[in-house]
């Protein structure tokens, strides 16, 4: 692959295999090197264990992964919901906004298996997410795998099209930033009561982490449910024009 | 213990050839599937490591969602008559896509 | 060896599949699977750090790791609808973004 060597040829790459020898051979030097740092990795301190042991009784939770994600380390969540918000808003085209949030539509073909599937389903998913939510307290579970199912929930009402969710609605914009907005409602009251950000009182924390988990919990679920519907290509709703008309 | 090396063992040696077909495949529609069995075998590796919280979360997100997302953009995307007759040409631009 | 350390290493395998992937391969989707898989590649490393010896389970690893699905899941569907941009911006006839 090397022997014609064009001195004058001054375009783009025209040999793909020399181009994917030369990545492999960096990629297999670069394995190896982080191979050796691993081998030569002596992992004897104790990490952070002993710190989150010593102050889980006062976080109002004992499910310990819980624990570090809303009280000891609140703001790494805090921004992440935010850049998931943020992400929304990138992606959600502009449209009618006048529609209410949940809309019944005329479907022609049934598929019998789908809607009965979803009858089954969908409410015992709900109420599984339910019981994470309520389970991530003391056993793993919590706010993120209830607003997964919640999701999955969501793209499967999608599936038989009887119901159609406006996701760009004044309703589910607000659901969509409830989680945000609670979050921050109750960090500056914080700040108010207790003069720092997210530091729970040790009676209300349990509380707290609660209110803050269900309103992460219906956020991330319209979140990620909008996100998934911004990818789909509907036929009646002029989704695509306004993509055209966009672009 | 030995054989719960053995697992162990066979179940890395499974997510790297999952991970390594999942890019690398020919069809674009076999990436995708595969991707998603890579996520159900890597929350297998995770219950095994104990971080159940972790597990629950990748079988909803990362299986789940993942690719209900990358399904739907693959059907955007595909090129109209592929599933028409999956023809030479089409195979080789796969083929040519993949290097 | 222990089976800390497989995890470990199937980790950094899963990231150089992925990296090899993210520079070779041609179409975008396949480049977006690729960063999955260097995620998951990230994730597992993080996890197998966590996990140090018997039932020694350090919870921190695990909450930064479940941020980062839900993050690593956003950035997905943000690309794939810029992904899903370009196919329609571009010519039909000449052909799919490689």
């Amino acid at each position: 692959m090397f022997n014609q060597i064009d001195l004058e040829y001054n375009g783009p790459v025209n040999d793909p295999k020399a181009s994917w020898l030369i990545t492999l051979c960096s990629v297999l030097g670069f394995l190896i090197v982080l191979t050796l740092v691993l081998l030569n990795y002596d992992a004897h301190n104790a990490g952070l264990r002993p710190y989150v042991e010593g102050s889980l009784s006062s976080s109002g939770v004992t499910n310990p992964v819980t624990a570090v994600l809303l009280n000891f380390r609140a703001y790494d969540t805090l921004l992440e919901i935010a850049v998931l918000l943020i992400v929304v808003i990138a992606v959600l085209p502009l449209r009618n906004s006048k529609t209410s949030l949940v809309r019944c539509i005329e479907v022609t073909n049934h598929d019998l298996v789908l809607t009965s599937l979803q009858r089954w389903l969908a409410p015992a998913v709900l109420m599984f997410a339910g019981y994470l939510l309520w389970a991530g307290a003391t056993q793993p579970g919590g706010a993120f795998q209830a607003g997964a199912l919640l999701a999955g929930a969501c793209v499967l009402m999608f599936q038989t099209g009887v119901y159609r969710v406006n996701y760009t609605s004044i309703m589910a914009r607000s659901l969509m930033a409830c989680g945000l907005a609670m979050f921050i409602a109750v960090g500056l009251a914080l700040i108010w009561f207790e003069g720092s950000l997210l530091k729970y009182p040790q009676d209300y924390a349990g509380v707290l982490i609660l209110l803050i988990e269900s309103g992460a919990t219906l956020s991330i679920a319209i979140c990620l449910a909008s996100l998934y519907s911004s990818l789909i290509d509907i036929p009646g709703t002029g989704h695509a024009a306004t993509f055209e008309s966009g672009s | 213990m030995n054989l719960q090396i053995a697992f162990d063992v066979m179940l890395m040696l499974n997510c790297l050839i999952l991970a390594w077909m999942s890019i690398f495949s020919k069809s674009l529609f076999r990436c995708i599937v595969l991707f998603v069995c890579l996520g159900l075998l890597v929350t297998i590796a995770w219950g095994q490591m104990g971080a159940f919280d972790v597990a629950i979360a990748e079988a909803a997100i990362g299986a789940g969602i993942t690719g209900a997302l990358l399904l739907a953009a693959w059907n955007r995307i595909k090129p109209e008559d592929e599933d028409a007759q999956p023809a030479q040409p089409a195979s080789e631009v796969n083929n040519r896509g993949a290097r | 060896m222990s089976s800390e350390l497989l995890y470990s290493l199937t980790g950094l395998g899963l990231f150089a599949i992925g990296l090899l992937g993210i520079v070779v391969a041609g179409h975008v989707m396949r480049k977006i699977l690729a960063l999955n898989i260097m995620g998951i590649g990230i994730f597992m490393l993080l996890i197998a750090i966590a996990k140090q010896d018997g039932s020694f389970v350090d919870p921190v690893p695990h909450a930064m790791v479940l941020t980062g699905i839900v993050i690593a899941a956003a950035g997905t569907a943000l690309a794939l609808n810029l992904m899903v941009r370009l196919h329609r911006m571009s010519d039909p006839k000449q052909g799919k973004p490689k």
